[in-house]
Order: C-alpha cells, then sequence, then structure tokens
C-alpha cells in the first residue's frame, strides 16, 4: 500500500491551464493510459496533459489518490468490508457535483482510461436521467441545439414509441 | 453531451431502465442510431435484470376468446425489502397483433423467454401455433406450420425455448407424446408415440428429430414447458426403469440426456400430487407438492447429483388455499432465501423461510402464466430469414 512518502517516485501531471500537479507514482498508476506510458518509457517526467483543465485534473487525483490508497479486491480476497464500504461512500460523496463537471471527468476518465471513475461518472448521469421524460433528460444534460431531432423527426420518433408514453 | 465518445454513450444508456431508453430515443440524433445497433444491444441485456413477464387474462377475455395482455413486472429485491412493480405502459397487449383470423379464438400460453424474446404456444382443439415476440421492439412473428401437427385433444406437448452456450442460436423444442386408441391402459403406459421437434430461430422451418428415447411427464397439461438453464431445457420424465427422473435437451448438440435428479425416496413417491422444475437465484429447483407439505429442492452446482438440498418444507396447513390442489410453478428467489411461486394460473404468492410465513401477492385478477424474463432490445427482424414473418405493433 502506498503512502505518501517522500522517498517514492513521483509523477507530474500538468492540465491544459498549465498548473502542475506532483503526485505518487503509484496513484498516477491508476490511469491505465499513464500506466502504459510509463512501461512503454515514454513518460517524461512531466506528462501534459492538453486537454483536462486543472479543476477536473485535481477532482481526478484526489478520486485515483482515494482508489490507490484502498486495498484491492485482487490483493486480498477478504478484505474487509468497512474498507469497502469506506471507498463506497467516497464514490457517492465524489460524484456529488454538477453535471458540466461529471461529463468533464467523465470524458478526462475516459481518455486516460480510468475504468472504475468511468463507470462511476455513467452510473452517475444514468441516476439523474433515469425515469425522466425526453424534455428533462434535455435540459438535465444540456443538450446541444444542433443535436436535437428536428421537429418532424422528434414527432415520427414519439409517435413509432407512443406506446410507451403517458 | 455530444462531445462524449460514443462508447460512453453507449455505457451511459445500457445502465438504464428500458423506458427510459425508449425515451432517449426521442432525445436527439445520436442516440437514436446507438439503440439499434448490436453494440449497444448487447451490452444492456448483460446490464438488464431479472424480472418478470406475466401473461394476463381478465375473467372477460376469457370468455370472450381474448389474447390476453402481457405484462411486465420488475423485481425490486433489497435486503428486507421486496416489491413487485408493474408499468402498464410497458405491456404488450396481444389482442391487438395481426395474427390471422382462424388463430384469434385460441389461448396462448407463454412456455419461456430468452434474452428478452418470448416464445408462446396455443395447442389443441385443431389449433397448434408457435409464436415469438418482443414486447420491448413491439415485434412479433407466428412461426410456420409444426412437423408434426397436434389435431386432437389426447395428444400432449412438452416443450421449452432455450440458447445454445456454443452456437448462440435460439430454438424452440417440442415433442409431442399420444397413445394409440389400442393401447388398453393410456393413462399408466408409455405413449406409443413420442417425437420431437426443434425450431431454429433463422431458419425458417421445423425439422424433426425423430423418436424421444424418455417419457416426459405430461400431466401438468398445459403448462408442460421446462425451464432454460446453462443452454439446456430440464423436464421430469416417468420412466420408472431409469435411474433419474429428469432429462434434458441440450440446445447446441440437439441430444437428449439423463441428468441428476433429487434423492429418490420410493416410500414418498405415492404422497406426491404434482411436481414441476424452476430455476431460483440461478440453480435448477424442484418443486414437490404432497398431501402434507411442498418440498423445495435445489440442485446447488449444475449437474452435481450430491450437490441436492432439500431448501425448504412447507406445510400445507400454512395456507392451505395456496398450496394445495393445484400444481405449483416455481418462479425466481430474493437474495434473502423468498421464493416467488404461481399456483396454476390464478394465485402469485411469496413464501419466506425466514419467518416461515406465506405472502399472498395481489397483483392481477383473473388468469396469468408467469415466467422470468429478462427485458431487451433484441431484434426479430435481425434473424434475415424470418423478417418477413415479423410483425410490429405500433401506438
Amino acid at each position: 500500500m502506498s503512502t505518501s512518502s517522500s522517498s517514492s517516485k513521483k509523477i507530474v501531471l500538468k492540465s491544459a491551464d498549465n498548473e502542475t500537479f506532483e503526485i505518487d507514482e503509484i496513484v498516477a498508476l491508476e490511469s491505465q493510459a499513464i500506466k502504459n506510458m510509463i512501461e512503454d518509457e515514454c513518460a517524461d517526467n512531466v506528462i501534459p496533459l492538453g486537454n483536462i483543465d486543472s479543476k477536473t485534473l485535481s477532482k481526478i487525483i484526489e478520486y485515483c489518490k482515494k482508489h490507490a490508497e484502498s486495498p484491492k479486491k485482487d490483493d486480498n480476497a477478504d478484505i474487509d468490508e468497512k474498507a469497502v464500504e469506506d471507498l463506497k461512500s467516497f464514490d457517492a460523496e465524489f460524484a456529488k457535483v454538477d453535471m458540466p463537471l461529471i461529463q468533464d471527468i467523465l470524458m478526462a476518465a475516459n481518455f486516460l482510461n480510468i475504468d472504475n471513475l468511468i463507470g462511476l461518472m455513467c452510473r452517475t448521469i444514468a441516476d439523474r436521467i433515469k425515469g425522466k421524460t425526453p424534455e428533462e433528460i434535455r435540459k438535465i444534460l444540456n443538450i446541444n441545439k444542433n443535436d436535437l431531432l428536428s421537429p418532424e423527426q422528434e414527432a415520427k420518433a414519439r409517435e413509432e414509441n407512443s406506446w410507451a408514453f403517458d | 453531451m455530444e462531445g462524449l465518445p460514443t462508447n460512453v454513450m453507449v455505457d451511459i444508456l445500457s445502465r438504464l431502465p428500458v423506458k427510459t431508453i425508449i425515451y432517449c430515443k426521442c432525445v436527439c440524433k445520436k442516440w437514436r442510431i446507438l439503440v439499434s445497433e448490436s453494440y449497444f444491444v448487447k451490452l444492456h441485456l448483460s446490464r438488464s435484470p431479472a424480472s418478470l413477464l406475466f401473461h394476463h387474462f381478465t375473467i372477460q377475455e376469457l370468455q370472450n376468446f381474448g389474447q390476453g395482455i402481457l405484462k411486465l413486472v420488475d423485481i425490486e429485491d433489497e435486503v428486507r425489502h421486496h416489491r413487485l412493480y408493474h408499468d402498464p405502459r410497458m405491456s404488450f397487449d396481444l389482442n391487438r397483433a395481426s395474427f390471422p383470423k382462424s388463430v384469434k379464438r385460441f389461448r396462448k400460453l407463454p412456455i419461456g423467454s430468452i434474452n428478452g424474446l418470448v416464445c408462446l404456444t396455443e395447442s389443441g382443439n385443431n389449433s397448434d401455433n408457435t409464436y415469438i415476440c418482443n414486447p420491448i421492439t413491439r415485434e412479433y412473428m407466428m412461426l410456420p406450420k409444426h412437423y408434426f401437427f397436434s389435431v386432437c385433444d389426447e395428444m400432449s406437448i412438452v416443450c421449452g425455448f432455450g440458447v445454445g452456450l456454443v452456437t448462440g442460436k435460439y430454438k424452440v423444442i417440442r415433442t409431442l407424446l399420444t397413445h394409440l386408441l389400442t393401447n388398453p391402459n393410456p393413462k399408466t403406459s408409455r405413449p406409443d408415440l413420442l417425437e420431437a421437434e426443434v425450431y431454429t430461430l433463422g431458419t425458417g422451418k421445423w425439422r424433426s428429430l425423430g423418436r424421444v428415447p424418455y417419457w416426459l411427464d405430461e400431466r401438468k397439461k398445459p403448462f408442460n414447458s421446462g425451464p432454460f438453464l446453462n443452454g439446456h431445457v430440464h423436464w421430469i420424465i416417468r420412466d420408472e426403469d431409469c435411474p433419474e427422473k429428469i432429462c434434458t435437451f441440450d440446445f447446441d448438440s440437439e441430444t437428449f440426456k439423463l441428468f441428476p435428479s433429487p434423492p429418490f425416496d420410493a416410500t414418498n413417491v405415492p404422497k406426491i400430487t404434482f411436481q414441476s422444475l424452476g430455476v431460483l437465484n440461478g440453480c435448477l429447483s424442484q418443486c414437490d407438492s404432497s398431501i402434507n407439505d411442498v418440498t423445495i429442492w435445489v440442485m446447488k452446482e449444475y449437474g452435481i447429483k450430491k450437490s441436492w438440498y432439500k431448501m425448504v418444507n412447507i406445510r400445507q396447513s400454512l395456507c392451505p388455499k395456496l398450496l394445495m390442489f393445484e400444481p405449483i410453478a416455481l418462479l425466481e428467489g430474493y437474495k434473502d432465501g423468498g421464493i416467488l411461486m404461481v399456483n396454476y394460473d390464478k394465485k402469485l404468492f411469496a413464501y419466506y423461510p425466514q419467518t416461515n410465513t406465506i405472502e399472498d401477492i395481489k397483483m392481477f385478477n383473473g388468469h396469468f402464466a408467469g415466467i422470468t424474463y429478462r427485458p431487451s432490445f433484441v431484434k426479430l427482424r435481425d434473424f434475415v430469414i424470418e423478417s418477413g414473418r415479423v410483425r410490429l405493433q405500433k401506438g
């Protein structure tokens, strides 16, 4: 298990707005993409992440730190339930952010290939639109006007699926 | 949102309840396309929750030759909290299906459901057809004429619907049993005729499989379908000289085999009034009703004879009106050991072993048959040869 001792190897991540974050390598390894870069030895000391802003990146580091510190399932078959519960409640708290930030985190997690975080964010979005009408879903997700169906297309889609509408 | 990569959007959509997914088809262009792609269909199916499907008839419908309505029921299964929830919007009304006039007045029964596809059959009284439908994609079809055609009421049909573990092919298997008129003991002797036929979805025709080696139990008529598990359908057999009392049909190899049954107690046999097989929490299960009690056996490890154990024994006196007189079908198991059951076609109830209590679940009036079901977007039209047969229910 990792602690942030000064002797462990450090990695520096640089956000789009040029902020740098120094983290333990073990935390960075939560990202499959960074792990591959390190293993292929194509990572310098500073890894630039030109498409992730500092607000999003600091959230992602917060998540990776917590998950890197928690005992992994495959390490120990009978990991104590308290650790599982603890991680669960951390995840629940972590996801309590507004929709634009959730989407930014999801984009970044997808780019950095952090499986658990992708799952957590997808589940969070799904929970927020579950049981909602098309109008409500559009509003919650703030879907771009260009991407919406045209009034004719929407009328057609609604008619085809009218059986499911109240 | 539109900036999200496709794989992530599919991930989000696949976690939603079916009704919300249908609403999402009306939200934006991209989602409309995504929902119909096979990658989405597969991912959604892998996450689709275990549910129930009831084919429900009101009393009036039964009297007026109605076709009944397929009703989806969600299961909420939490610790100390169970709830069955039915959204009438998600129903599929068979009365509105454009079946040929000649079959309209015959009652159909669901024989099983695999990956969201529901198989129904009607038999006896000069009408003998099989149907497949998906209540979510609103598609339905009547299969071509059977190879063996049931023409009289004396004929019994034992059937099953499943999918091959290796081939992934969906198949309907049915066996016809009947005695010749010259047979002196039709009730107690092996049927003179015992033939099987199979229909593979996407081939457009029934094939004969010839004679079935075992005497399949046909006494639950008309509920003679076996449960599907692990690439096989399972039936109880009546051959006295067989060491095991269960036979399976393998949907890949299309062969019939004996299968380990619960420990056999000859002294108990005369007391048993009804027997049925089901699947509880992913395990093959057997329900033996006798004059005094109902015993439920569970096979903990599939195919391992020694893993059969008596899960519960319910005294008839606990609730005679639910437990006696009629065959009981096992529907589904709750995580805490509760068991959902249907008594013939009128009563849905649950037994809770921890408290030894029975709950009469008054969900539907009239008559119904219940099966386990997993909602899916699997399209019948994708079985290319069938596409001419597939109808779409609109509105």
